[in-house]
């Protein structure tokens, strides 16, 4: 399992490229909130020696710094990496793990899988969302088969008994043991969710 | 002796009992990816009218002490620790799972987490009151300092980049600014939400970095989990005791964490987190192949393992001594002691000697249980491995709504959440160590309250900040742990002119180290 | 012996399901047959029912009605039902109550404390609902977006008044929220560390006025009772104190004891262990009470002569449309249930059984509104600068 970062194909959008709009971001992003930095500060002025925009001015003064510096680098790197086909440094793009680094610089970091990301976060959203209007059991049953189907999952037993089981005994252990009171939903839900705990 | 009395009481059928229960109860909640400790022993609050305080405290002992090394099995196994302390833990934990060393991995883990806490009662029986003689001079400047200190280790959490690791600290430190501070009663950032002003807490944050940024993760690439199959969990013993090699190597590591970790329990407000990353910080900076912390080190494993069981003891210093919760899981703690009519404080120990010295007989019980549970449950723990990706996934996203929800119950946190899986999955992306943005979160409270308070008790002048021996102690300790690695790297370079060795080699050595330490 | 083993192994068993997380199994408790009240409309008036509670609440201290706290029922909850006139199909469930403060805090144990009994006599389990942030208006604000169907209400503090005055919230309490019965009031004391240079009150103000701004003293955040309160102070001396908020009560406290304040503004209860042994001293009572138990020489500031704005009360209110008979059931329910040993035990060890502050729903609202306008004008007075809250 050794660290293999040389021979990486490249793919239509280089890292280093990528290690730039990152960058960026977080430029804009700091600079944004800093220049903008009263707008998102309402209350009391002059009740403390320091000031509450004190302490976010020092850090997105800090982060507008860092992230110059970093966009240099990323910059500088992308040249560097333009020219001559080394792997980058570990300026740029070190990844956590070795295995990560093997996956993500791997043919697979494709658009397909976006749509996979994008399809499980707004599922994930969906199910937080449905939570408050129709409250926690149907919206956890729901939010089961759908995740479960769009991960793959086809065998009848699991798609139907997994989100049973994990609702029941969610449901269970939380309202009649721990009393925490789950979201119940609005109208017919409400009605329907009372009725279960 | 109040311990052995403490024990003794502890060791009643009925007591050992509720122990045991509360100590499968931290496991269960700490382990399940999305449920958390503090949710645990919140949850538990109820029971204690029924149990009557010195029962309910003794089990929320045995959750809390169970729950504080359960969070960071969670964080080794799946990377998704269910607590800021398992925050630290994950960082070389969940690379020495995914080389297939999970098993050691969790021994170790148990191991330190029963050590640290063992070594951590005893600190509190034995140099209590003169340690916190020393803590209750921690003002504000000094809290400054510390936070100043604890923001060195992100030096410790880079992989690779030091500015990745600074972006990421510093984007953590901003979160922290989100709601109402706590000092001029100012709304900040909170985009008009109402529910903003309670601010970003932790634990949603957590498990959106660790555990949704982990299943978005999969999802994007296209790797499932089952890099563990049955027939390697037959490999691991039953009663999977860590190896005498990795014991040999994180002697020192755990000893120097836990008495590290004590200390900084005892800190009202800093608690076991600050404890488990500057445990593992200092060891990295310590260490002379910092290199090979992040990537599967046994001894980032231990250090932060120790360091905040230890901290979980010391942090009942103040709660008994002076009736001053020092973390969140101590401050309901006091809530139970109030609700069955007890006041901790300096009293306790005349008034209810029996529940004092239970507390400690507890804490020393519940590191020896968790020890014995904790490794005869390895094999199951490792079991959860195998559970297919598609029921894993869904299993760990309701678990993770759920277990935010359940805390304070606000929708709010979902959210938060969410947008926090987003950020972790793109930090992850890039090589941004989630973990230096979780530090920053928890550390930012504490930086600027120290420093507007700071300047608040001296009036107006910064000279608090140079002219008080504690502050300028911390600064230093701060200074000296920034300048270390460097003085590592020089003398380690020095070594190592003889041979040319590239980047990718040295990777490559030190993975190969790592495997004849394991045998 | 043998009720309390009883209980010991319900409690295990239980404890025994939710630690192997397998089955849900019903919790004993639940089982609210209410008794049903006969006629609606023509029922006795609110001050009746109240005069009745009284009267039950007087056989149980003296023994003649039967009381075991934490059990099922007993005479004395039996009695209570009885008198209390209960809206037609309320409570049918749980009812749950929003805490805008962490678990173990003041509001908290105010909370639970009184709703031990509470639930007793309503039949029903109450659901305590921890929604910490912005010192209680997080959860209040959840309050809001609840149905207002009486099965959702909070406990709420002073903060709530002053932070309506100060208009930072997109909501206002004295106006939106029905009240339902308010129950404790001000405990709060000036300490000071018992080798404080300042032998009584008056030396601190003196101090104070000599110096402004010098002498340090801390409370729970700005925008708080505690702060008004010393506003009010220095306004009086001409003169200003330096004041350092603390959010957590741990800080407070080790503030005071590791020399960094001066002076802190605390509720008596929490730290009075710290004054038994010796550690801290009271300067002076923060309101018009003098704790007798505590020491009787120590004056109150209102003795003195200087003014005390608010002070830290605690109640319980509901979202503004809920039906009045159910507000007053509650009223009535919380009342009943602060007249009970168990409550009563909780106030005397935090010294709220001196301090009072009950008052009925009516008196709560009127006394909210008096209390707004009140803050609005100190926050004038003060320079409070409120208008950058509005967006």
């Amino acid at each position: 399992m050794a660290e293999q970062q040389a021979p990486q194909e490249r793919p239509r959008f280089p890292r280093s490229r990528q290690e730039i709009a990152v960058a960026a971001v977080f430029l804009v992003v700091f600079v944004f909130f800093r220049v903008r930095l009263d707008s998102f500060i309402a209350g009391r002025r002059g009740a403390t020696f320091i000031e509450p925009d004190f302490w976010p001015t020092v850090l997105l003064t800090f982060g507008i710094a860092v992230s110059a510096l970093y966009l240099v680098r990323a910059v500088v790197n992308a040249v560097r990496d333009g020219s001559q086909a080394t792997p980058p440094d570990d300026g740029a793009a070190t990844d956590l793990l070795p295995r990560d680094a093997e996956a993500a610089s791997g043919p697979e970091s494709s658009r397909g899988n976006l749509l996979a990301l994008a399809g499980g976060l707004a599922l994930l959203a969906a199910y937080i969302f449905g939570l408050r209007v129709i409250g926690f059991a149907p919206s956890t049953l729901v939010f089961c088969v759908a995740f479960l189907l769009f991960v793959g999952e086809r065998k009848p037993a699991v798609l139907i008994g997994f989100p049973l089981v994990i609702t029941a005994v969610v449901l269970g252990v939380f309202t009649r043991l721990l009393v925490v009171p789950l979201p119940r939903g609005v109208g017919v839900f409400l009605q329907l969710s009372t009725y279960l705990y | 002796m109040d311990l052995f009395t403490g024990i003794g009481s502890v060791l009643e059928p009925f007591h050992l009992l509720l122990m045991v229960v509360g100590v499968f109860i931290g496991l269960i909640f700490g382990t399940i990816p999305g449920l958390s400790g503090i949710t645990a022993v919140a949850l538990l609050v109820p029971f204690s009218y029924v149990l009557g305080a010195e029962a309910a405290i003794i089990m929320m002992i045995g959750v809390y002490v169970a729950a504080t090394c359960a969070g960071s099995l969670a964080g080794t196994l799946f990377n998704m620790p269910g607590d800021v302390m398992g925050a630290a833990t994950a960082r070389d934990g969940y690379p020495l799972t995914l080389q297939g060393h999970a098993g050691r991995a969790i021994s170790i883990d148990i191991t330190a987490s029963a050590v640290g806490g063992l070594i951590g009662t005893l600190l509190l029986v034995l140099i209590a009151p003169q340690f916190l003689r020393i803590a209750l001079r921690f003002g504000p400047p000094e809290f400054f300092a510390l936070a100043l200190l604890g923001m060195t280790s992100v030096a410790s959490l880079a992989s690779g980049s030091l500015i990745k690791a600074l972006l990421a600290g510093t984007l953590g430190l901003l979160m922290a600014t989100v709601g109402l501070d706590p000092v001029s009663g100012a709304v900040r950032f909170n985009f008009g939400l109402q529910q903003l002003q309670g601010g970003i807490d932790f634990i949603p944050a957590i498990i959106g970095f660790f555990a949704v940024a982990e299943i978005f993760n999969s999802l994007y690439r296209g790797t499932g989990r089952g890099r563990y199959t049955a027939k390697d969990i037959e490999k691991i013993p039953r009663f999977a005791l860590p190896s005498w090699a990795d014991l040999r190597r994180t002697r020192w590591t755990m000893l120097r964490a836990s008495l590290l970790g004590n200390f900084i329990g005892m800190l009202p407000g800093a608690g076991s987190t600050i404890a488990a990353f500057l445990g593992y910080g200092t060891e990295v900076q310590l260490s002379r192949n910092p290199e090979r912390f992040g990537k599967g080190e046994i001894k980032g494993v231990a250090a932060p393992e120790a360091a905040n069981n230890s901290a979980a003891a010391g942090s009942m210093v103040p709660l008994l001594t002076l009736g001053i919760p020092g973390g969140a899981v101590t401050a309901i703690m006091l809530g139970v002691f109030i609700l069955n009519g007890l006041r901790p404080g300096p009293l306790l120990f005349r008034d209810a000697p029996e529940i004092a010295s239970s507390v400690f007989g507890a804490l020393a019980v519940a590191s020896v249980v968790v020890f014995f549970v904790g490794l005869l449950a390895v094999r199951l723990l490792l079991r959860l491995l195998t559970i297919p990706f598609e029921v894993f996934s869904t299993m760990v996203l309701v678990f993770a709504v759920v277990g935010t929800f359940a805390i304070y119950n606000r929708t709010i946190d979902l959210w938060v959440m969410l947008v926090c899986g987003i950020l972790g999955f793109f930090a992850k992306q890039y090589g941004f160590p989630v973990s230096a943005l979780v530090l920053g979160l928890v550390l930012g409270d504490i930086a600027e309250t120290g420093l507007v308070n700071g300047i608040g008790v001296s009036r107006g002048s910064w000279s608090a900040f140079l002219s008080r021996p504690f502050t300028i102690g911390t600064l230093v300790i701060a200074f000296i742990l920034l300048l270390l690695p460097l003085l590592w790297a020089y003398l380690g370079r020095r070594r190592r002119r003889a041979d040319t060795a590239a980047p990718v080699e040295r990777a490559e050595r030190s993975s190969t180290a790592d495997e004849q330490d394991r045998s | 012996m043998r009720p309390s083993w009883y209980r010991r192994s319900r409690s295990i068993a239980l404890l025994c399901v939710a630690a192997l997380a397998l089955a849900a199994c019903q919790e004993g408790g639940g089982q609210g047959a209410a008794p049903e009240e006969e006629e609606e409309g023509a029922g006795p008036s609110q001050d009746e029912v109240v005069a009745e509670i009284d009267a039950i609440a007087e056989q149980v201290e003296a023994g003649e009605l039967a009381y075991e706290a934490g059990g099922d029922s007993d005479e004395a909850i039996d009695a209570l039902r009885e008198v209390i006139p209960q809206p037609e199909g309320y409570p049918a469930r749980a009812v749950e109550i929003i805490i805008g403060f962490g678990e173990g805090g003041g509001s908290d144990n105010y909370t639970r404390n009184v709703g031990l009994d509470a639930e007793r006599i309503m039949g029903q389990r109450l659901i305590y609902n921890n929604v910490p942030g912005a010192s209680g208006e997080v959860g209040l604000g959840q309050m809001f977006t609840q149905a207002a169907d009486g099965y959702t209400i909070a406990s709420a503090i002073t903060n709530q008044v002053i932070n309506d005055a100060l208009g930072t919230q997109p909501y206002s309490f004295v106006d939106d929220v029905a009240f339902i019965i308010r129950q404790q009031g001000p405990t709060e004391i000036y300490w000071v560390p018992t080798d404080s240079e300042f032998e009584t009150f008056e030396d601190m103000l003196e101090f104070a006025a000599e110096n402004p701004g010098q002498v340090t003293v801390s409370g729970s955040g700005i925008g708080s009772d505690d702060e008004f309160r010393l506003l009010a102070l220095g306004a009086e001396l001409d003169t200003e104190f330096g004041y350092v908020p603390f959010d957590g009560v741990g800080d407070r406290i080790s503030a005071l004891l590791g020399g960094d304040i001066d002076v802190l503004h605390e509720t008596a209860g929490t730290v009075i262990d710290l004054y038994e042994d010796g550690q801290i001293r009271p300067l002076a009572y923060g309101g018009d009470i003098v704790f007798e138990d505590i020491d009787p020489e120590i004056p109150s500031v209102a003795d003195l002569g200087y003014p005390v704005p608010i002070g830290r009360w605690r109640g319980m209110v509901a979202p503004g449309e809920v039906d009045p008979a159910i507000v007053d059931y509650l009223h009535n329910v919380f009342y009943a249930a602060a007249q009970l040993p168990a409550y009563r035990e909780f106030e005397a060890a935090f010294f709220q059984d001196v301090a009072g502050g009950y008052l009925d729903g009516e008196d709560f609202r009127a006394e909210s509104l008096a209390e707004r306008d009140e803050v609005a004008a100190l926050a004038e007075q003060f320079g409070y600068d409120t208008e950058q809250l509005e967006e």
